[in-house]
């Protein structure tokens, strides 16, 4: 494989994302932005879907690298999800424009089922973490937990900045759903 | 009724006879042979076989959306007509496979995905009235997260092909707890 170009190619996403919106991107354009030739993509990537599959993977990585440093040293637990889930909403935040492109690509499936595997490895992880806070329904509020997550980095997408009313009812869902549920549990034990 | 519009409901009536049985996988000519209309038929009524589609998604939310207003009408507002409206409305998605499978396959389509976004806010708008009413801080965000979380709970019961009580459970206790 072409390492540079694909490096590239990939490295160019940010900027070019910034400028371009997912409907307008085309093979030429990418290629012109990394200093690539067009013979090179196809070689690489073949079609636009691969290349953005790729670029997810690329996200994917960074996000998780980010997460892992800002809770390394962290006990398992509440404080460690809201670390986790403060890093993900910034990281989303600061790759704006690569995360808008990736949200439109999810029309290929190519891009949408590692999406979709994605949340279920965190729905795993945060079912951890849960019960090591011992929340009742782990895995249940872990699912639910991910979708408003998911929905508040949609808000702040859309408004661009950081929107710290939605952080705050989620912190409160994650507290409170947990409680409740455990509450439940042993008041039917 | 003219013969024009008889027409279009034998079309939807054909179309929502296939979205039962077969969700979202069927063509234009299958709707025509189910309707006893020849394929021009459809063409006729519908320039973009996906906007019949779009008419049919729409009319599946208005039963959803009817069915758990007529149910939960006369009740006052707080946890138990909460809970009762939110077990209506997953059952109700639940019963209709069709809905799902139609919804997946018009989030990429300009029509599909406005329908799907205005009716997500219809009922995002209710719970909130909910959520206020019961002097809940933020209604608003905490009504836009509870839907998002309440759509996943009804894409988990899709793919299980069944209810979830854990899911429904946790987001009842939640509204419960938070109400008492």
């Amino acid at each position: 494989m072409n390492a540079p170009a694909r490096d590239k190619l990939l490295a160019a996403a940010v900027a070019l994302a910034a400028q371009v919106d997912h409907d307008e991107l085309s093979i030429a354009r990418l290629c012109s932005a990394a200093g690539v030739g067009r013979h090179e993509f196809k070689a690489v990537f073949g079609e636009l879907s691969r290349y953005f599959e790729a670029l997810q993977l690329q996200f994917f990585d960074g996000l998780r690298t980010r997460m892992l440093k800002m809770t390394a040293g962290t006990a398992p637990g509440a404080l460690r999800i809201k670390l986790a889930s403060e890093s993900y909403l910034a990281y989303c935040l600061e790759s704006a424009g690569v995360l808008r492109w990736l949200l439109a690509a999810r029309a290929h499936s190519a891009v949408r089922q590692p999406a979709r595997q994605q949340i279920v490895n965190y729905g795993l992880l945060l079912g951890g973490e849960l019960r090591a806070a011992h929340c009742a329904q782990a895995d249940a509020l872990s699912r639910l937990y991910l979708a408003m997550l998911n929905e508040v980095a949609g808000v702040e997408l859309r408004a661009g900045e950081r929107r710290p009313v939605y952080r705050h009812a989620l912190w409160h869902f994650l507290d409170q759903a947990c409680g409740a549920t455990t509450r439940q549990a042993l008041s039917a034990a | 009724m003219s013969d024009v519009a008889i027409q279009k409901q034998k079309i939807l009536g054909a179309a929502r006879r296939l979205a039962d049985r077969r969700g979202a996988d069927f063509d234009a000519a299958a709707v025509a042979a189910d309707a006893q209309l020849p394929p021009s038929a459809i063409g006729r009524h519908y320039a973009d076989f996906n906007l019949l589609l779009c008419e049919l998604l729409a009319q599946m939310y208005d039963e959803v959306r009817d069915l758990v207003t007529k149910l939960t009408l006369n009740m006052p507002s707080g946890p138990g007509r909460l809970q009762l409206a939110l077990e209506t409305y997953l059952q109700a998605l639940l019963d209709r496979p069709g809905l799902r499978a139609l919804a997946r396959h018009l989030r990429f389509h300009p029509q599909g995905s406005q329908l799907i976004r205005q009716r997500v806010k219809g009922f995002n708008l209710m719970l909130q009235l909910e959520l206020k009413s019961a002097n809940w801080p933020d209604p608003a965000v905490a009504a836009r997260l509870c839907t998002a979380a309440l759509i996943e709970t009804a894409v988990a019961e899709s793919e299980a092909g069944r209810k979830l009580p854990a899911m429904r459970d946790t987001l009842i206790a939640y509204f419960t707890a938070g109400m008492a």
